[in-house]
């Protein structure tokens, strides 16, 4: 899937989720409209109960009125007093139910006009009250003519205004209801317009949802469709592009003219470019799809270093190039993708050679701890080429970004690999930075994070020992002297220093660097190389890989090509010192053996392959231990018996060997036992902790027999 | 036992259950309250007064309000009673000197008849000119009581008492 698709990918995730969240919130608000029209409804329905309600009460009030004025009109035409009192009776029984009708105070005739009109009802109601009792009086006392005329006079005038008031609390009292009846319409036409649009946004975002459902689907047919076909064609590209290579392998060695020849490595060579191509193009796509995966596995630092080294001293040796590392003390072996490792270095090594044209590229390898048994494992890649102007620096790790140096020269290339590389290490858990000044070459720094390995303890370590083997070692000042130093003091071997005279034999071997001509003690050096042949001292040539015009390689021991390999080295200094019967003995001095007399021996060790290697290795030094698969197994077997040497694995699942020992030592009584850790931890931190843990030695894995031997020995030094 | 001594044990014999008998049964005496309108500025009236307002000799208040005298309808017990305590008249008399009156033109409308007690105070509290009387117990709060020589009803020394014939006696 190429970026644009996948762009659209993580688009229609977020889609997803806006489109999620705006349902969300459209339900919430139709909910809310919902609920908002509801209430109207139940607010119109209110209003409409509150409006007959009202005219109810209106029309209550002038019947009522009406009542007490009628029923007084009725005593008028009686001249019977009781009669006469019951009418009046009933007028003023009318007249409370007129009271109780203006006294209401229901929200009916709430507003402010309504209010007023009522309050004129009252006043106007008040008024003919008041001449209605003059009238009752007049009645009563039996001045019915005078009744009448005060009635008429007065009474009919006053009670018209009262009608008239209530005829004006009803007019005001429909004005105000219709005025709530058009807001309420209003609220209800509104509720329905959000309803309305709730409801077209619903659909709307249907609509998109199915849009994205569909764009996804297609997208991830899209997606599969060309993970298939990068399968297909990695395999298909690749498939005759490695018989081509092979083919022009074979070619090669045959008998054929010179031109023909160089057509043949001119074919091989443009076959190869090829096939790197085709590997950053699918490393592109697979990066870019997301689908490169890591394959973890355990391996050596040296051994992706030395490969991607050995990958471009070709062509680092046919431009003259010093080609090197140095592994820092304490790099443990590592758990990682080894080949993704090997593939950053070498886009880094031969960038870096692609951009020197003299002086050297060196690799440097560090590593710092991290928790959780981590580490970081650092990889400087130092050259010292046309450097990279400052401003391009930021381009350098885009795709397809191609950089051409200062000078007007250029330089073939994709634009990929350092995209790849830097895509790669983010994959690792590291990171990518670059370092550089025009003409003063780059440093290209790689990190990436790995699990510190438990390596194998029936694995090959450095090899035979070397300990206290006295070399003299004619060496530059570049990076090629700088690894033949490290490895020296890796190994133990002692660097003599020469006294000028050509006499002074007093070492075991001689490592000349053929190619640091430059320096000022070569040639006189290189002159006496005479006499240490004579004298039987062996010389180590280490050179690039081309032949060593300077030298005389048929009288020499051994030729050791750059980029130096650390076995290389360690084979060709182990053969030459094999001659002289008097390193041989020094080394074994140096080198502390066993002497094989009975101790008891407790091995702790919960894996158990390595458990059986380690007693094998005792059983060589005529030893036979016993055996725990565990921290608690061997605190129990220390109380039962008095050993010797206790050989402590630190990493175990049940308990820890720094509990363990803790333990064990906490129930010591009487002879101290010589705890030993076995560890693939190298730090100094881990050497402290087992220390103050209360071990006595400390052993690095891998294991060979005479560093277990040596171990032993030291061991019982005490009690012998 | 001689003649005195038997005359005093058939006293005592007649007089034990009398002297016995339940306090609530003795007959408490009965004033007849004398109402008017509430409105009306007359607060007392000398004997002298009422009687020629009831007789129909003064026929107007003071303040020029015509005077309404309400008695009960004819026949019923209170209107004698009244009409007796009042003008010292019987009913019948009492209706001779109101027809002799009426007759002679010194009077337009004589005294409204009323069929009770409750009707006669609302009658009173309706009409600003009317008097009426009522059963001092049966009196409401909506009409005024007049003093009459200066003493309201209750005191021993008001005129318009005397002792009641039982709690039955009046009609509603």
């Amino acid at each position: 899937m190429n970026r644009a698709a996948r762009r659209s990918t993580v688009a229609s995730y977020w889609m997803f989720a806006l489109l999620g969240t705006a349902t969300l919130t459209v339900v919430a608000l139709g909910w809310v409209v919902a609920r908002d029209f509801r209430q109207s409804a139940a607010a119109a329905n209110q209003l409409y109960d509150r409006f007959g309600d009202g005219l109810d009460l209106i029309d209550d009030v002038l019947f009522e009125t009406e009542e007490v004025r009628r029923i007084l009109l009725y005593a008028l035409h009686t001249s019977d007093a009781n009669r006469q009192l019951d009418y009046v009776d009933q007028s003023r029984s009318a007249e409370a139910r007129v009271r109780g009708l203006l006294e209401n105070r229901s929200p009916i005739l709430s507003t402010a006009r309504t209010r007023a009109a009522r309050d004129s009802v009252s006043t106007a109601w008040m008024a003919y009250l008041q001449t209605r009792d003059e009238v009752v009086g007049l009645i009563l006392e039996g001045s019915l003519s005078e009744g009448v005329a005060l009635d008429e006079a007065l009474g009919t005038e006053r009670f018209n205004r009262v009608r008239d008031a209530i005829a004006e609390l009803k007019s005001s009292f429909e004005a105000d209801a219709a005025a709530q009846v058009d807001a309420e319409r209003e609220r209800s036409r509104r509720s329905i317009a959000r309803l309305s649009l709730i409801v077209v946004s619903a659909l709307l975002l249907v609509a998109i949802g199915v849009y994205l459902v569909n764009r996804r689907a297609s997208l991830e047919v899209g997606l599969r469709v060309k993970t298939e076909f990068l399968t297909t064609m990695s395999h298909e590209l690749r498939t005759p592009l490695t018989g081509v290579i092979g083919i022009a392998d074979l070619l090669h060695t045959a008998q054929m003219p010179p031109d023909q020849r160089e057509l043949i490595r001119m074919l091989r060579t443009n076959a190869t470019t090829l096939l790197g191509l085709i590997n950053n193009v699918l490393d592109y796509s697979r990066i870019d799809a997301g689908l490169m995966a890591l394959v973890p596995k355990q391996f050596p630092v040296q051994a992706p270093v030395e490969e991607a080294l050995d990958s471009v001293s070709e062509l680092a040796a046919r431009k003259g190039l010093a080609l090197g590392y140095v592994i820092a003390p304490g790099v443990p072996d590592v758990l990682a993708d080894e080949d993704r490792v090997r593939q950053v270095l070498l886009n880094l090594l031969s960038n870096a050679v692609k951009y020197t044209d003299t002086g050297q590229v060196s690799l440097h390898v560090a590593a710092a701890p991290q928790r959780d048994n981590a580490v970081a494992v650092r990889m400087t890649v130092r050259d010292t080429g046309v450097g990279i102007p400052e401003a391009l620096q930021a381009r350098l790790f885009q795709w397809f970004s191609h950089i051409e140096p200062p000078g007007g020269r250029r330089v073939s290339g994709t634009g990929l690999g350092l995209a790849i590389s830097d895509r790669l290490s983010r994959l690792l858990g590291g990171s990518m930075a670059v370092e550089s000044r025009t003409g003063e070459g780059a440093t290209f720094t790689f990190v990436f994070r790995a699990i510190v390995a438990t390596p194998n303890w029936h694995d090959v370590n450095d090899g035979d020992s070397l300990r206290a083997v006295r070399v003299l070692a004619l060496l530059g000042s570049g990076i090629v002297g700088e690894q033949v130093r490290s490895l020296l003091q890796r190994w133990g071997v002692e660097t003599a220093a020469h006294s000028g005279d050509p006499r002074d034999t007093n070492f075991d071997a001689v490592i000349l660097e053929a190619d640091a001509c430059g320096e000022p003690w070569y040639d006189s050096l290189v002159e006496r190389r005479s006499v240490w042949e004579q004298r039987g001292v062996p010389v180590i040539i280490v050179t690039k890989l081309r032949p060593a015009a300077s030298v005389a390689t048929g009288q020499l021991d051994r030729l050791v090509t750059t980029p130096i390999r650390m076995q290389a080295l360690h084979e060709a200094l182990y053969a030459a010192i094999r001659r002289s019967p008097a390193a041989i003995e020094r080394v074994a001095e140096a080198t502390p053996a066993f002497d094989g007399r009975p101790i008891a021996v407790l091995l702790v060790e919960d894996n158990e392959s390595n458990r059986r290697v380690v007693s094998m290795m005792l059983g060589e030094l005529g030893l036979h231990a016993d055996e725990a698969a565990g921290g608690y197994e061997a605190i129990d077997r220390a109380a039962g018996r008095a050993y010797d040497v206790i050989l402590m694995d630190v990493q175990m699942p049940d308990l820890d060997g720094l509990d363990a020992t803790r333990r064990i030592r906490a129930q010591e009584r009487g002879r101290r036992a010589t705890i030993v850790a076995l560890t693939a931890n190298v730090f100094e931190s881990d050497e402290a902790r087992c220390r103050a843990a209360g071990m006595d030695a400390y052993l690095q894995k891998p294991l060979t027999l005479d560093t277990l031997s040596a171990a032993l020995s030291e061991a019982t030094a005490s009690t012998r | 036992m001689g003649p005195p001594r038997r005359a005093l044990v058939v006293l005592l014999l007649v007089a034990a259950p009398l002297a016995w008998a339940e306090p609530s049964m003795q007959t408490p005496s009965l004033s007849l309250a004398i109402i008017v309108h509430p409105s009306n500025p007359v607060d007392n009236l000398t004997f002298s007064e009422l009687r020629r307002i009831f007789m129909l000799d003064t026929q107007t208040w003071p303040q020029g309000r015509k005077i309404t005298v309400v008695l009960r309808e004819k026949g019923q017990p209170e209107r004698a009673e009244a009409i007796r305590m009042i003008c010292g008249l019987t009913e019948g008399d009492y209706d001779k000197h109101i027809l002799f009156r009426t007759f002679q033109g010194s009077v337009n409308i004589g005294p409204r008849s009323i069929q009770s007690a409750a009707a006669m105070q609302r009658f009173v509290y309706s009409a600003p000119g009317a008097i009426g009387s009522v059963a001092a117990d049966q009196l409401e709060t909506t009409v005024k009581v007049l003093r009459i020589d200066g003493v309201l009803p209750g005191d021993p020394r008001y005129p318009l008492r005397r002792p009641s014939r039982g709690p039955a006696d009046e009609r509603p």
